[in-house]
């Protein structure tokens, strides 16, 4: 199972995520929620990277895969980005579809975005 | 910029992951001729590994343990001994006029 964890500032924006484990849905090529996390997550970060000037941290297990932890900042102390935080939001979006079909698989934790 | 791999998230499957050796084609070992059944000088009577059945009267063993007549005749699975069995081949003794 992926476990995602969502950083929120004291205004409740997005200013960091981490992702930890396997989807284990089926076997290393085939597994089809993995591929659709690893795109939302990991298209994400080259978004904010390619498209805004924003502060970034990544930590990430590229050899063997199952960890990223990825933080900005200047927007964790209260730094607004209005980029950003649609590319962020949208990422969340479809984490939050997929667990919604597949919510034996991945499973989010979000501090305080949802009500 | 991060390498975009699709299965990052994907358990990596375990290496060297074992294949079970493919089983060895039945070799249809058993008898080859019936009790009481006439054979030729040479015609093998049974094929085993081991002597599951040993060599009697007129009976040979091949090197690959199989029994073959030695001589026309009948066959004759037998005991032999408490535990064991042999087969035998007998002439056919033709009847008098």
């Amino acid at each position: 199972m992926i476990k995602v964890k969502i950083y929120r500032n004291n205004k409740l924006k997005i200013y960091g995520f981490q992702l930890s484990g396997h989807a284990d849905f089926s076997d290393d090529g085939d597994d089809i929620i993995c591929s659709a996390v690893s795109i939302l997550v990991i298209n994400t970060i080259n978004a904010i990277e390619t498209f805004t000037d924003e502060e970034f941290q990544t930590d990430a297990d590229e050899i063997e895969g199952g960890f990223i932890k990825y933080s900005l900042p200047l927007i964790k102390n209260g730094k607004e980005n209005k980029d950003v935080e649609l590319l962020l939001e949208t990422m969340l979006l479809g984490l939050n579809n997929i667990e919604n079909e597949y919510g034996c698989y991945i499973k989010i934790n979000d501090e305080g975005g949802r009500v | 910029m991060m390498k975009l791999n699709l299965q990052f998230f994907a358990h990596k499957k375990g290496v060297g992951s074992t294949k079970n050796g493919r089983d060895s084609k039945a070799k249809r070992l058993g008898a080859k001729r019936a009790d009481g059944q006439f054979v030729l000088a040479g015609n093998i009577l049974y094929t085993q590994r081991g002597t599951k059945i040993h060599p009697g009267l007129n009976v040979g063993l091949g090197g690959n343990d199989n029994l073959f007549a030695l001589i026309d005749g009948r066959v004759s699975y037998e005991r032999k001994g408490r535990d064991k069995k042999q087969v035998s081949v007998y002439p056919v003794v033709e009847a008098a006029e």
